[in-house]
């Protein structure tokens, strides 16, 4: 110790006493303007009792000018009394800021006079150069292998919530289809809005297929056994529950009212509900409708921005999901027979309508694209067909996006950019329900009263004697779309008869009679198929080829409803009820 | 004694918290008045800019003269007390060159960033002088450094492993920062400097408990920011590596009295080391070439590990961040973001192009990700070869990389001491 001289010493003991003094000083100050910015931390000024109090008062009377001066005044005084606060903290930091700085010169001084020699003596031997350079290696290698292991975790995990952390193995629309080109992501949606979405009428790639796999077989909607939760719709309608996130919307209309419904997918609840009136020009006149359509039939379109739905009367109404009207729009009253029950779909920053409508009536039938955000016509294409009731779906084919639709009379695919007509197929239908799909490389359509077609979507102009690779009369339905998973194409008839053919040569593989009646179309998840009959009885059959019917559900109410699935959970639509079906423990 | 006002000064530091700021909700004025434009402070006028390079070029030139002509850590300790006033208190921080990094790396990115002049100067010119005199910004220039420099009363030496994986950090934190600029995604430099709100006095809480803690530490381990976190550090390191002259400990031949082992509180003396070494030269080669073909192996890692890192790391771009905010609907989430998005719907833009920018954000992060799991592997794999790489030395003598030039262990070499008392 360097505290040989008697000056050393007493300065030693100097420099001891003022840290000692100048720390206890500082600590002091420090605790004070601890405890003060603890308090001004903690303290909500504008949230005082006598305020709230008195803006209590002032909503019941808001005019009353005495209460709004006496709230002025205590703000001000709450106000005056915080800055003043601070400003004496201020003084406080240089006083602490001041006793530190001796404190620390202090002990330096201390520190300085407590040096000693070195005493190379008494240091041990240095590690052997060998295994010093051994652990350096091992210590390196160790700490490279934690940061990537880290990193890959990271990584991997990021993947998981990207594909929906609902499958081992997630299946794309393209994969389902078992295409390399099939109705996918006509939006440009991530592969994760993929999972947790089902944004437009029978989802994403509009063939009503999963994205996911791990979906329940067995629920009871009676007991509530399986169900996640179950909430009843005020207004009953056909459509489906469209989802994006967690947010559920769903339509329901009455003959005079019309309601977008917005529900929360976790819970249940119903975040908002929006009727759309006040539409410029909308008529007043209620559509004569067929009651198996209803006056919500069409299933919405939505993303993040917004819902887009349509009714029966024509009101197109576009919300965004704060529950904001974004546009509103009045297409006329449709001339349809059995009622407007067309979906919309939804190509790019474009709503799709498929608006046909009675030529015998003389109102021709149209297409139209609107601008999402505004409301105005993108552009709108004459269609020489009669009324229909099939919903117009975005194919992703190697040739490019088509906007594939059918009527009675012709199966037509359009530009969904420009409307521009690419290519038709001549048919002879009536009452065309169902709705076309894209799989294996092909457009398949199912027209009622004539064939099931298989078309390859690379012609132009009238493909009818070219491009048709198949037709069979095996499995037509009158209501019900097919679904496929690339390999085999499932039909299900309202009279209950189930019909499984080969894609590529439309070869009956196996028909089974069911004990139901389906006017929802089936649903394919992974290896299975949902199907949902008019009683309420969910028949979930093997989508291979031969007929193996795995298990049974009830929803306990009538549904002409197709099945949704979102994440792990599917979305069915009772003729009241709204159910969520799903695994509790997931 | 001395113990209890060590203690005493522990207890003391943690009320530097204080210094956290407080905010105030403005008031809700419903009629006649105006609320006045925000406006922000204008910019450093270009006369003052050049004197804080002026100064910096001078203590940069002084703190060499100091360190390799006059050997004086009296010297540096003042000029020491001077940067931490002016570079520190006076200048509160900003410009720094250890913040450079990142005005560089996004003007050398093409993202639109401008780089003032004064910016490149206090970048470059520690780099410059580092490549001919070592670390002397480290030593007497930078206030990040005085900050620390100042607490060093007790220090111990830390195990030679321990200060080996430690002082990996600061290459995974340059690797970061970089990306991050050059993305256009944050400066986290700046805004994770630790000592900047003591500077400033007041800043936001948990960067200010930060410092307090490392300036705790620095109690006992000398500068850990400095040897453990600073990106800049590792810049200085590789070009002081290379560095024309650079301070010795014995201004004569060594004796290898040993007196100068303990001197230096960073560990950045190197005892000698005999050229014969237990082992025969066929081991060691074939040990340098495994080493040699993990560095491919983990530069190659780094770069699939990084390119899978995307998802992480860009969402801290605050466009990416909003899109998808955006796209995810959640009502929670919408409410934690709920200033964002009314900022973004009130400004009438277009989410769709919100969403074409995020996805451009996201393609840089892919390949930026990919560059920086690079350069970690090949930076680790280097580093392995590094420490396998026997050089003989029969002094005393600095480690050129990590020695901050402080002069401290000049003064425990009688050759010095003979010089300064003939």
């Amino acid at each position: 110790m360097s505290l040989e001289s008697k000056s050393s010493q007493s300065l030693y003991r100097m420099a001891c006493a003022v840290a000692v003094v100048s720390c206890v000083f500082s600590l002091l100050v420090g605790m004070l303007l601890v405890s003060n910015s603890m308090a001004v931390r903690m303290a909500s000024p504008l949230e005082l009792p006598e305020l709230e109090h008195l803006r209590e008062i002032l909503k019941a009377s808001p005019v009353d000018q005495a209460v709004t001066d006496k709230i002025r005044d205590l703000d001000q005084v709450v106000r005056h009394l915080y800055f003043t606060g601070l400003a004496s903290r201020k003084m406080g930091i240089i006083l602490l800021l001041t006793g530190m700085v001796v404190s620390l010169l202090s002990l330096q001084a201390v520190a300085w006079l407590r040096r000693r020699q070195p005493e190379p003596r008494g240091y041990p031997p240095g590690p052997d150069p060998l295994q010093a350079e051994s652990v350096a290696r091992w210590v390196l290698a160790g700490l490279g292998g934690v940061i990537l292991a880290i990193a890959v975790w990271f990584g991997q995990v990021d993947r998981d919530l990207r594909a929906g952390s609902v499958s081992d193995k997630p299946l794309s629309s393209s994969d389902a289809a078992g295409t390399s080109a099939s109705t996918v992501n006509t939006s440009g949606d991530s592969v994760r809005e993929t999972a947790i979405t089902w944004p437009s009428f029978r989802g994403t790639s509009g063939n009503g297929v999963a994205a996911s796999t791990n979906f329940p077989v067995a629920w009871d909607g009676a007991t509530g056994s399986g169900v996640l939760w179950k909430v009843e719709v005020p207004l009953s309608g056909m459509s489906l529950p469209v989802v994006w996130g967690n947010k559920v919307y769903l339509t329901g209309a009455s003959a005079e009212t019309r309601v977008v419904y917005c529900y929360d997918l976790a819970t249940g609840t119903r975040l908002w509900q929006v009727e759309a009136k006040g539409i410029a020009n909308s008529s007043k006149k209620v559509p004569e409708i067929f009651q198996d359509t209803g006056y919500a039939a069409p299933t919405s379109v939505t993303d993040d921005r917004l819902v887009c739905s349509i009714f029966a009367n024509g009101d197109v109404v576009a919300i965004d999901p704060c529950a904001k009207t974004l546009w509103t729009l009045d297409l006329g009253l449709p001339f349809n027979r059995y009622g407007h029950s067309s979906s919309l779909a939804r190509f790019q920053d474009k709503v799709l309508i498929q608006y046909d409508q009675d030529a015998e009536k003389g109102i021709p039938s149209r297409l139209l694209a609107l601008d999402a955000m505004t409301g105005k016509t993108a552009w709108s294409t004459p269609r020489k067909v009669s009324d229909s009731w099939s919903s117009p779906v975005v194919a992703e084919t190697e040739k490019g996006a088509q906007l594939i639709t059918m009527a009675n009379d012709a199966i037509i695919a359009y530009d969904p950019a420009s409307g521009r007509e690419l290519w038709a197929v001549k048919c002879s239908g009536s009452d065309v329900g169902p709705s076309p799909i894209f799989a294996g490389g092909l457009v398949l359509a199912s027209i009622t009263g004539d064939r099931i077609y298989a078309i390859r979507p690379d012609g132009s102009g009238d493909v009818t004697a070219t491009h048709v690779a198949w037709t069979s009369e095996d499995g037509v339905t009158d209501v019900s779309s097919p679904v496929s998973n690339g390999e085999l194409v499932f039909f299900a008839h309202s009279g209950g008869l189930i019909t499984c053919l080969e894609v590529k040569t439309g070869k009956k593989v196996w028909d089974h009679n069911l004990d139901g009646e389906f006017y929802g179309s089936p649903g394919l998840a992974g290896d299975k198929l949902y199907l949902v009959a008019r009683n309420g009885t969910v028949f979930i059959l093997k989508a291979g080829r031969q007929f193996e019917e795995i298990s049974k559900a009830t929803l306990g109410e009538p549904s002409d409803s197709s099945p949704v699935f979102v994440g792990d959970r599917i979305l069915i639509r009772g003729l009241k009820t709204l159910y969520c079906i799903g695994n509790k423990a997931n | 004694m001395m113990r209890t006002v060590a203690l005493l000064f522990y207890l003391l530091m943690p009320v530097l918290t204080v210094l956290g700021e407080n905010r105030f909700p403005q008031p809700q004025f419903e009629s006649g008045y105006s609320m006045p434009a925000i406006s922000v402070p204008a910019p450093r006028v270009a006369s003052w800019e050049l004197l804080d390079v002026l100064v910096l070029g001078g203590a940069l030139s002084l703190a060499a003269w100091l360190i390799l002509k006059k050997r004086s850590r009296r010297g540096v300790f003042l000029l020491t007390v001077f940067s931490l006033l002016y570079f520190g208190f006076w200048r509160k921080g900003c410009v720094c060159s250890i913040g450079g990094i990142q005005n560089v790396a996004a003007w050398l990115s093409g993202n639109e960033a401008v780089l003032p002049l004064s910016v490149a100067a206090f970048f470059i010119l520690p780099l410059v002088f580092a490549l001919f005199f070592g670390r002397v910004f480290c030593a007497a220039v930078c206030p990040l450094g005085a900050i620390q420099e100042m607490m060093i009363l007790f220090p111990k030496r830390l195990p030679r492993p321990v200060s080996l994986a430690l002082g990996m950090v600061p290459v995974v934190y340059l690797g970061l920062a970089v990306l991050l600029a050059a993305t256009g995604s944050a400066f986290i430099i700046c805004r994770h400097d630790p000592f900047v709100p003591i500077f400033r006095l007041g800043g936001e809480l948990s960067v200010l408990l930060a410092g307090v803690f490392l300036l705790l530490v620095g109690i006992v381990v000398a500068r850990p920011f400095c040897r453990f976190l600073c990106p800049y550090g590792v810049l200085l390191n590789w070009a002081s590596r290379l560095s024309k002259w650079h301070a010795t400990i014995t201004p004569d031949e060594c004796v290898k009295c040993r007196l100068c082992e303990r001197a230096c509180p960073f560990d950045a003396i190197r005892v000698p080391v005999a050229s014969l070494v237990s082992e025969s030269r066929g081991i060691g080669v074939r040990r340098m070439k495994w080493l040699l073909l993990l560095l491919v192996f983990l530069t190659g890692i780094g770069l699939w590990t990084g390119s899978r890192l995307e998802g992480v790391l860009a969402p801290i771009n605050s466009k990416v961040k909003l899109d998808q905010v955006l796209r995810s609907n959640h009502p929670a989430v919408e409410k934690k973001y709920a200033l964002e998005l009314e900022a973004f719907r009130s400004g009438g833009r277009n989410p769709q192009v919100l969403r074409a920018e995020a996805e451009a954000v996201r393609r840089q992060f892919r390949v930026g990700g990919a560059c920086l799991g690079g350069f970690l592997g090949f930076v680790f794999g280097m580093s392995m070869v590094g420490v396998s790489i026997r050089r003989s030395r029969d002094a005393y003598e600095p480690d050129r990389g990590e020695c901050l030039s402080c002069a401290r262990c000049f003064r425990s070499c009688p050759k010095e001491q003979k010089r300064l008392k003939p």
